[in-house]
């Protein structure tokens, strides 16, 4: 293997990187988001008792 | 070799769709939550659903063979191929090795590695995230894995083709003049060890999704191994009218033979061939949201790359740690780009 062989190796492998966390990052950040901003769940009934 | 500039504008304008398509399932189960008043984390531990009951039976009515169910339809198709001389005389001593070797580095090699990457790997790099979100309803994950996983594939697939100085990493898929189930797994080793979905996948599943990814990985595996299969059992649906409507959905919905081998042929001449598009593994429905799709109902007449000349199967397995020897070829030493 010679030195443009790793460099393209590395390339490649950022860029399965890239396609691999974008999505991730995108439905973990969605899911969290749903179960936080859903009226009626657990946080929002914690933060409402608090308030009382 | 550079990139056509037409076909980096629209890698950017359907990849930014694309980022939109990856939360639709979250935003669509967002609104049935609201609708419904449904708060899924408020309940117990969901019971397995019927679907999944089955399957973990069917796994343990295998015994000792658990984990290979899905190589053991492959096999079994293999030999309903080979029973009918579907390889004719194609299946040459190199193309053989090279089948065989990626068959067997998938699983030898490629299995225990993302066992590893899973049991170790992901807990440093999702400390806290493990089960977090086992609340999602057993549907609304099937959904989730299907688009998270078929789309990453779709695109990691697209940019293998488009991209030119990532195409020799693929070349190995479409270089066989023939199409059967071997196909599915004829790969070059460091293009399926970096295969973006199956970490997605494997990180979806970690933190909570599993039985919906179980689900999805048998269901995907059966649909991309019969659509590479010789075997046209897409036929009858093209050839009586009264299945003509189920055709029109099907073709348009997953990768069937005579849409996925348009994809393996040799040229795009015949209007028949469409290498430089159907890029759908699980799904065709990506070829027809982002215009990359071509159904033509028919089979191309001969497959693979035309200037291929049967480079060694070690550097289709491993390019670009092994070379191939054959001069002028894309995997040599001091080959081209993209020929």
């Amino acid at each position: 293997m010679r030195l443009q062989d790793f460099t393209l190796l590395g390339k490649k492998i950022l860029v399965g990187i890239v396609a691999t966390v974008v999505p991730l990052l995108i439905l973990l950040g969605s899911l969290s988001l749903t179960r936080k901003v859903l009226p009626g769940n657990s946080a929002t009934k914690q933060v409402s008792s608090q308030a009382k | 070799m550079k990139m056509d500039a037409d076909v980096r504008r629209k890698l950017i304008t359907n990849g930014l769709a694309s980022l939109l398509i990856y939360v639709l399932p979250v935003v669509l189960m967002f609104l049935a939550f609201s609708i419904t008043g449904q708060r899924p984390w408020q309940q117990a531990a969901q019971p397995p659903v019927p679907i999944l009951r089955l399957y973990l039976g069917f796994q343990h009515a295998l015994g000792p063979l658990k984990d290979y169910g899905i190589t053991l339809f492959v096999l079994a198709l293999g030999i309903v191929e080979f029973s009918l001389g579907l390889y004719e005389n194609r299946w040459t001593k190199t193309e053989r090795a090279t089948d065989i070797a990626c068959f067997a580095a998938g699983y030898i090699v490629l299995r225990p590695f993302f066992t590893y990457v899973g049991l170790r790997v992901l807990p440093v790099v999702l400390p806290g995230l493990k089960s977090r979100f086992t609340w999602v309803p057993f549907f609304w994950g099937v959904f989730i894995i299907c688009i998270a996983d078929d789309l990453t594939q779709y695109w990691y697939h697209r940019l293998h083709h488009q991209v030119p100085w990532l195409w020799r990493f693929h070349r190995t898929h479409h270089s066989a003049a023939y199409m059967g189930m071997t196909m599915a797994s004829r790969q070059n080793l460091i293009y399926t060890i970096f295969f973006s979905q199956i970490y997605l996948t494997a990180a979806l599943a970690y933190v909570g999704l599993a039985g919906p990814a179980l689900i999805v990985l048998a269901l995907k595996s059966i649909i991309t191994t019969l659509a590479h299969s010789s075997i046209p059992w897409d036929k009858p649906f093209y050839k009586y009218k009264v299945l003509h409507p189920v055709a029109w959905v099907l073709e348009r919905l997953i990768s069937t033979p005579a849409t996925h081998h348009a994809h393996h042929a040799d040229t795009t001449d015949d209007g028949i061939g469409y290498y430089k598009g159907n890029f759908g593994n699980m799904f065709f429905l990506w070829d027809v949201i982002f215009g990359t799709g071509l159904i033509s109902r028919e089979y191309p007449k001969s497959y693979g790359i035309t200037h291929y000349q049967g480079d060694q199967w070690y550097a289709q397995l491993l390019w670009p740690i092994f070379k191939s020897k054959v001069e002028g070829s894309e995997l040599a030493a001091n080959g081209p780009m993209v020929k």
